[in-house]
């Protein structure tokens, strides 16, 4: 297993990667959907969005096709692909008539007996093996594919689910209605904390299946308490509008104004505290990894944000709600009122 | 150093179990500030209905109001603190940790599920600026009770009871 700090490094050198390029075509895609109509990016974890990643393997040339099938019979039972199983193991040329290319193995496996005392046989049927570069992994979306097949033939079965979040249809028209009405009001909760010289930062939690608003909540950090941040303060504010809570707020807590409900869950055991269960959080800002960790504690569905922040856990620095070993996920877009979001930071000092 | 660590160790035991009798998962911690606690936590998750009601985030509010009393600024006494912990700090607390300036975390055994000091990311090291300084960790003093303690845990729950029912396992 790579230990933590690998797993942050390599987290931002996926960052840095992503601006090489081939990954290019991706990224104007999106700029220009982002520049005609408000699209909301889905911040997907990187084996999504890397770039075709390439491996050597051992290529010969058949030189007659009547040997295919001969041949190909040979070097899958000798040679299985294992986990290049994405790949096709023969590749034709695009002229007619010319040879075929056909895969014998990797690097590793050449290293072996089974490939040293391979017996191609006569020079006729395959030339000498030789190195090619195919794509390492198997294309998890079509942008992958259309690169992977620039090396060599690949196998490609499409994500549905993916596809549509890369689309920038996934939600209709309506919902991407709705999801603004709450970031605006994060915007609100935002500005209120700006004019009282706090940290511009604004969270609201909804309940998307009644479009109910739970609790909302500004950042709070630079007052009594550096952990306030709006994210924790939002999460405690569920907690007490449930019978909770950990934090006692000061005269500002008007401010926040919780609801006082029932669970509108129909679970009767409130001793559960897995409050945000099912519920989404729209906030002006990426969290931070420690509110970020929150929110997988709290069991949080989706979250909104609007503008990055410099080391953000949603997307910048870290991709938490994806984060493999942890036993809860959830989704992640942004860019939602991200002009608005980002003028909340004009003329702030704490550019965090 | 290792018989200092022990002496605060047991301290943070005494707070674990105390979590455990109350159905809590056994966490506890305690912050040391020139020779004494002046601060300890336990996990109270269940009692807060707040998942984020970790011991150490329990112990930061309580020397938050220590510093309060006295007038002390709590950026100083955060940076001369070592928090004792029996579990090693997950990611949020972790992030907790560097966001109020402690400089040392000694804990007992390993969070396989949401540690942030190694376990599953190193929050503790990482190149996160904004976040504040990093902190140094030494981890596995005492562990063998500190492991003894969540196995307790998670024996008491009975897998034949309906979810609902069942302790939270949120550290
Ligand atoms: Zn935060
Ligand atoms: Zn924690």
């Amino acid at each position: 297993m790579l230990n933590g700090t690998n797993m942050l490094n390599n987290a931002t050198d996926v960052h840095t990667n992503a601006n090489n390029s081939s990954h290019k075509i991706i990224k104007g895609d999106l700029a220009d959907k982002n520049e005609s109509e408000p699209f909301l990016q889905p911040v997907l974890d990187d084996v999504y969005l890397r770039p075709v990643e390439t491996v050597n393997v051992f290529v010969c040339t058949l030189k007659n096709k009547k040997d295919t099938a001969v041949v190909l019979r040979k070097f899958s039972e000798d040679f299985p692909l294992e986990n290049l199983s994405h790949l096709k193991r023969i590749k034709s040329s695009k002229t007619k008539d010319a040879p075929l290319q056909i895969i014998v193995c990797s690097l590793e496996v050449a290293d072996g007996e089974a490939f040293k005392n391979l017996d191609i046989g006569e020079e006729s049927v395959l030339s000498k093996p030789y190195c090619v570069s195919v794509p390492r992994y198997p294309p998890l979306t079509r942008q992958q594919y259309l690169e992977a097949i620039q090396y060599w033939p690949v196998s490609f079965h499409e994500d549905k689910h993916i596809a549509s979040l890369l689309s920038g249809n996934y939600f209709t028209k309506e919902e991407t209605c709705r999801f603004k009405r709450h970031m605006m009001m994060a915007v609100e909760y935002a500005k209120h904390a700006k004019a009282l010289s706090k940290e511009p930062i604004g969270a609201v939690i909804v309940d998307p299946s009644t479009d109910m608003v739970i609790a909302k909540s500004h950042d709070d950090r630079h007052g009594n308490h550096p952990l306030h941040h709006a994210v924790m303060i939002c999460i405690d504010l569920m907690a007490r509008s449930q019978g909770g809570g950990m934090w006692k707020f000061g005269k500002e807590c008007d401010l926040y104004s919780v609801p006082c409900m029932q669970s509108s869950k129909g679970d009767n055991d409130s001793s559960l505290p897995y409050l945000c269960t099912g519920y989404d959080l729209f906030v002006t800002r990426e969290p931070c990894v420690m509110c970020a960790m929150a929110l997988v504690h709290s069991r949080i569905q989706r979250v909104f944000y609007g503008s990055s922040s410099k080391d953000g856990a949603l997307g910048t620095k870290l991709k938490l709600h994806v984060q493999s070993g942890l036993n809860h996920r959830y989704q992640v877009f942004k860019g939602l009122l991200e002009k608005e979001c980002d003028k909340l930071f004009e003329n702030n000092s704490n550019q965090t | 150093m290792e018989a200092v660590h022990h002496h605060w160790m047991e301290e943070t035991f005494l707070l674990a179990e105390e979590a455990l009798k109350l159905g809590e998962v056994p966490v506890g911690c305690a912050f040391v500030y020139k020779d004494q606690i002046i601060a300890t936590g336990k996990n109270e998750v269940n009692e807060t209905k707040n998942a984020c009601r970790h011991a150490e985030i329990v112990a930061i509010d309580k020397v938050l109001n220590w510093c309060d009393e006295r007038g002390d600024k709590s950026e100083d006494v955060f940076r001369e603190s070592a928090l004792y912990v029996t579990v090693e700090p997950c990611i949020m607390c972790a992030g907790a940790l560097r966001q109020i300036g402690v400089s040392l975390v000694v804990y007992g055994c390993k969070n396989d599920r949401f540690g942030g000091c190694g376990s599953i990311i190193s929050v503790h090291q990482a190149e996160l600026p904004t976040l504040g300084q990093s902190f140094h960790c030494i981890g596995g003093v005492m562990t063998d009770r500190a492991v003894q303690l969540l196995k307790d845990f998670y024996k008491g729950e009975n897998p034949n009871c309906p979810e609902s029912k069942r302790k939270i396992k949120s550290e």
